[in-house]
């Protein structure tokens, strides 16, 4: 196990590289210049705006400022901002509290929903209860996670006036209600996928032979379903979690987007539009970087769930 | 739904026997979900063609005395803070959206499936090293490298395509690649090689018509997604720009407006909802239909 983990945070290196040098290279090929961008409308002086080049080093040569690049990032500086006047590291911290409580709340949520969900849509197989949940995550798989949201928005907040509609919150409670809406969307989007896997999986698991072994032993069904059959179901179940993390990233910047919670996926747009660099590829890198640890804890869940999984 | 398990014998007697095609129709017409999928996706390929016909207004050419119109009335869908048309700008949106997607994936699909061909055919270090790169680009969203896209060349349809056109690459190949591993080794390939046809024939006339069907399942998966991904960064104003009709401008338009006139994003939201869970059934459908194996899975 602990060469399992070496290994992989070994391999995690060359790997982040050539994402960091890939990003690098696309935003410096780029037509136009970068000091230009950081000064945005401002009427500047030419000299000032050389001052600027040479802090930023954009004076020197791409390669050059790549290898300078290269050494910050080994040191774990990922530069600093184009328009904010901030480290790009800063930024990044500031704003990551939100966007995680915001990942983790909508994981919970969508397990709590499809895991329940599917075992007993695998139980009941060809009933109402399939029939319902098989159309509902199926629409829910196509509608846009912020169109979700944007429902959400009209439902509990305009409608009923239950739950906030925009913001973080101020902390406490009231950030656990301005969260309530983007998680349970977010959280509702994963479901519908996690849902039909987990059915499938299950029902995969229940027509092996050594359940019909367990039952003829005379265990309860609820022995025979969770320690027996969810067990084997596990190891899609976690894969496909481990896989959904790309959609959880990516659907955090539209909910954040949506109900203009100020997390890391705000950070991201808002570099985006502006073009605003160091934002974009500190923050991908960043990203890339948590992407490959969630791999990495997925494999060691496998070993964990299956004993017969060595690594 | 119809009885599956008792269709299954019911073809007549006196009937000559089924060629491939027929088959695929008859087992195409008892797979509900391919049927309203396939509804669904013929109906908006009409839209769009027939949208300068079908749209009742101008899609640009606001009246600004009639902004923020609800439903009913003059305006069946209501109108946006411009004073255009709703239900016109969502027929016309259909446009971008079916074009948009198709762009993405006619390009994914002309890079992936040589490359898949390629690396399940020759095998060893070429077929490694792709498939290397291929989990490299696998491991991360396509939208998020779409965002670096996007800030260095500026937002535009086109760019959001040509990204997402390539960052789909692997998808195609990947399964174009499976196929080709199995089809290599049928015993019809191998007689070919035996007698001696030089490769190209054999790439060309026993394995590439092999991937058709899941070159057309992955098809339609793909113009889900890219569907999905496209009104995505047009929602965060990073595709699709103002003033052409686009589903994901309208959302992010119509959120803006959200407590006044819930109408417009509601409108957009549901155009694309429908859109992508037809493109979704009839990939699901067609891979029940075409490959009854992987369907049971």
């Amino acid at each position: 196990m602990a060469r399992l983990i070496i290994t992989r945070l070994l391999t995690m290196i060359p790997l982040m590289f050539i994402v960091a040098s890939v990003v690098f290279l696309m935003l410096r090929f780029v037509p136009g210049d970068p000091a230009r961008i950081i000064v945005g409308n401002q009427r500047i002086t030419e000299e000032n705006l050389q001052n600027i080049r040479v802090q930023y080093r954009l004076d020197k040569p791409v390669l050059v400022q790549y290898g300078y690049w290269v050494k910050d990032l080994a040191q774990g500086d990922l530069g600093r901002s184009f328009r904010q006047r901030a480290d790009v590291n800063t930024l990044i911290l500031e704003r990551l509290n939100v966007t995680a409580q915001l990942v983790i709340s909508s994981f919970l949520l969508s397990m709590i929903i499809s895991i329940p969900l599917g075992i007993i849509s695998a139980l009941r197989r060809n009933t109402w209860v399939d029939f319902s949940a098989t159309i509902f995550s199926l629409i829910g798989a196509s509608s846009p996670v912020y169109f979700t949201g944007i429902i959400l928005i009209l439902l509990f907040s305009y409608k009923l006036n239950w739950l906030p509609a925009l913001g973080e919150g101020d902390g406490g409670w009231d950030t656990v209600k301005h969260l309530a809406l983007p998680s349970l969307a977010l959280g509702f989007s994963l479901a519908c996928v996690t849902t039909r896997l987990t059915r499938s999986a299950m029902i995969e698991a229940l027509s092996q032979d050594y359940i019909e072994t367990a039952r003829s032993k005379g265990l309860s069904a609820r022995t025979v379903v969770m320690k027996h059959a969810f067990r084997n179901a596990m190891i899609p179940i976690v894969t496909v979690a481990g896989l959904q993390f790309g959609a959880l990233v990516v659907g955090t910047v539209l909910i954040e987007y949506t109900f203009g919670i100020g997390g890391l996926g705000s950070l991201i747009v808002q570099a985006v539009q502006v073009r605003d660099y160091p934002i974009v590829q500190g923050a991908t890198i960043f990203i890339a970087a948590i992407f490959i640890l969630v791999n990495l804890i997925v494999d060691i869940l496998y070993a964990v769930i299956d004993p017969r999984i060595r690594y | 739904m119809e009885i599956d398990a008792a269709g299954i014998q019911s073809i007549p007697a006196d009937q000559a026997p089924p060629t491939p095609l027929s088959m695929f129709v008859w087992r195409f017409r008892r797979n509900t979900k391919a049927v309203v999928g396939l509804v669904i996706v013929l109906s908006l390929i009409l839209i769009a063609i027939f949208a300068p016909i079908l749209a009742p207004q101008d899609p640009l050419d606001g009246n600004l005395s009639a902004s923020l119109v609800g439903p009913g009335g003059e305006y069946l869908l209501g109108t946006d803070k411009n004073g255009r048309d709703v239900l016109s700008r969502l027929i016309y949106g259909a446009r971008v959206a079916i074009g948009g997607a198709l762009g993405v994936v006619i390009i994914s699909e002309l890079i992936g499936v040589p490359l898949g061909i390629w690396a399940g055919y020759k095998g060893g270090r070429v077929d490694a090293v792709i498939m290397r790169f291929f989990d490299l680009m696998l491991a991360f969203p396509p939208l998020l490298l779409s965002f670096a896209v996007v800030a260095a060349f500026g937002p535009s349809l086109r760019n959001v395509i040509i990204s997402l056109g390539i960052l789909y690459v692997p998808f195609a190949a990947r399964v174009v690649r499976s196929v080709t591993l199995v089809q290599k080794e049928m015993v019809y390939t191998e007689a070919a090689r035996a007698m001696g046809y030089p490769q190209r024939r054999i790439v060309f006339r026993h394995i590439l018509p092999n991937t058709l069907s899941s070159v057309i399942v992955v098809t339609s998966l793909d113009l889900a997604f890219a569907m999905l991904d496209i009104a995505a960064l047009s929602f965060l104003g990073l595709g699709v720009q103002p003033p052409t009709p686009d589903w994901g401008t309208m959302l992010s338009e119509g959120r803006a407006v959200l407590l006044t006139s819930p109408h417009v994003a509601v409108g957009a939201g549901v155009a694309i909802l429908i859109a992508v869970l037809g493109f979704n059934l009839l990939g699901d459908g067609l891979r029940d239909v075409l490959d009854p194996r992987q369907a049971n899975k």
